[in-house]
């Protein structure tokens, strides 16, 4: 498997399938895991940290994904383009993706099992489900964590867990995240209260966005904010509970819009339309923002011609490294706009 | 032009972050530079939040002995209190007076309940084995069951011979 076979594919987690995949884009688990006999990354001379880069290459070679290919890939020795590219598919981290030094990331060719190798502690190993399946997910690291740890012993004491570079990943080491499209709630203004009721049962809401709260596409994540002190079920249980209460406050106010003012959200999801099929210059927020309208239409079977799995890839398809990479050249902001709007153009077709 | 960077000052935000911890909502707008200065990535660090704020993990309690540094990795402890990251996994048992209150605080707990590696556990349960074997061992020698200690010492010794 190369780096240029992914640009033609996308991850399976895009593909619209799985539960509440109108609302749920994926679900996401991540383990935070370090080498006993080696001092955290902030602590790790460069001999070090290439000593762990090469424990973990060779343990992750011997195990394989148990999947019909995957790929390595040495940050160290890419362009600052393929980073942002692996970034924008969500494969690897900000953190990793900006840092420096004997690092790189391992995934499989579906790109629902990922493995970072040096970034904020040894090893980050990911799944990605698309829809709502947290507990699927937490599964899918089950094997591959044992048996790394048996060939590579993680940091664990009895009495705190995996031990981890940061304090606020300690215990489970475990993140699980889920990303929803909630465009109705954020029509509605009535996102903070879904903020608010989240928080009450101890998780943490991130919005992350550019300029303009639109230019997100609508998309947020809940996450656990505790590793230490719940067993990891407990942790996926508190989950479970609040994403079909978000998923059926969208779904309500999507109904109310419809039954209420039914115009009103139709226009905005024709305009959005309208606009990306027809534009010949476009920007990465303008596209987000219409490109969430749309996936409402789809959603609402106003656009019934349309492939959800066509809009979600659309999502990652227009970032600018995947533009430059699938022109196979550094593109100036201008030109970049250019080949958005033709890109959009071509896979809107109707 | 919009909100200036929280960090620098100087710099339009161009990222906005909101984060909720324990109902209170945090707003966050900071330039491109800082996020990358601060590896400020989707995964928001609850800790990164308070170091921005000025807050850093709490101050030992003065009756407290802490270390200066942790053995293990010299890292000094001003140095974790500066950029809240520890240095080795021994900084845990290390700073531990110090850090229990810390993850008390983030997490409201300190003590871990979940999963523990296969190995650790084989590990743990050959111990009690051992421990048991070893109190048969001294039973049957005080008992002058000399057949039955012999079968025991050997068990022993093909158990220790397995550990190393
Ligand atoms: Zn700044
Ligand atoms: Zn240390």
């Amino acid at each position: 498997m190369t780096l240029d076979e992914l640009i033609g594919q996308s991850g399976e987690w895009l593909k619209g399938i799985g539960p509440e995949s109108d609302i749920v884009i994926s679900s996401r688990v991540r383990l935070a895991r370090n080498l006993a006999r080696f001092p955290f990354l902030t602590r790790a001379s460069d001999a070090q940290r290439a000593e762990i880069h090469l424990a973990v290459r060779r343990a992750l070679d011997k195990l394989g994904l148990g999947d019909n290919g995957h790929l390595y890939v040495e940050l160290e020795a890419t362009n600052e383009m393929t980073n942002r590219f692996l970034l924008e598919r969500h494969l690897i981290s900000r953190e990793l993706a900006n840092g420096s030094g004997d690092r790189g990331v391992l995934f499989n060719r579906s790109e629902m099992l990922a493995v970072m190798v040096n970034e904020e502690d040894h090893l980050r190993i990911q799944a990605i489900r698309a829809g709502f399946q947290v507990h699927d997910a937490f599964q899918d690291l089950q094997w591959l964590d044992d048996q790394l740890d048996r060939e590579l012993e993680f940091a664990f004491s009895n009495e705190f867990g995996y031990l981890t570079a940061c304090p606020t990943n300690v215990g489970t080491g475990m993140r699980a995240s889920v990303m929803f499209h909630l465009p109705a709630l954020v029509f509605t203004k009535q996102i903070d209260k879904v903020f608010s009721s989240v928080t009450k049962i101890n998780l943490a809401v991130r919005g992350f966005y550019g300029e303009g709260t639109q230019a997100s596409g609508d998309f947020y994540q809940i996450s656990n904010q505790v590793t230490l002190g719940k067993s990891e079920e407990e942790i996926l249980d508190l989950i479970d509970r609040v994403v079909p209460k978000i998923v059926a406050y969208e779904r309500a106010v999507r109904e109310h819009l419809i039954d209420k003012d039914r115009l009103r959200l139709e226009d905005k999801i024709w305009r959005a339309f309208g606009v990306l099929k027809s534009a010949r210059s476009i920007s990465s927020e303008e596209t987000m923002d219409l490109l969430s309208a749309v996936r409402l239409g789809v959603n609402l079977g106003l656009l019934a011609d349309v492939d959800m799995s066509t809009v979600n890839e659309l999502f990652i398809l227009t970032q600018p490294a995947h533009l430059q990479r699938l022109e196979k050249r550094d593109l100036t902001p201008g030109e970049r706009d250019a080949a958005r709007a033709d890109f959009i153009r071509k896979h809107l077709h109707i | 032009m919009g909100k200036l960077c929280q960090v620098c000052g100087k710099r339009e935000a161009k990222i906005h972050f909101t984060e909720i911890r324990e109902g209170k909502k945090t707003e966050m707008h900071i330039c491109e530079q800082c996020a990358h200065e601060k590896n400020m990535s989707m995964a928001f660090p609850a800790v990164l939040s308070q170091l921005v704020k000025g807050g850093g993990p709490p101050a030992p309690r003065e009756s407290e002995a802490v270390p200066a540094t942790c053995p293990g990795c010299g890292l000094a402890y001003a140095e974790f209190k500066a950029k809240g990251r520890l240095g080795c996994p021994r900084c845990y048992a290390a700073f531990g007076p110090v850090l229990i209150p810390l993850l008390e605080k983030v997490h409201g707990a300190s003590a871990h309940r979940g999963k523990t590696p296969e190995r650790v556990k084989g590990a743990m349960a050959s111990r009690r084995e051992l421990a048991e074997i070893e109190e048969q061992l001294a039973a049957a020698v005080a008992n002058e069951e000399y057949e039955k200690a012999a079968q025991l010492r050997d068990r022993l010794r093909e158990m220790k011979g397995k550990e190393s």
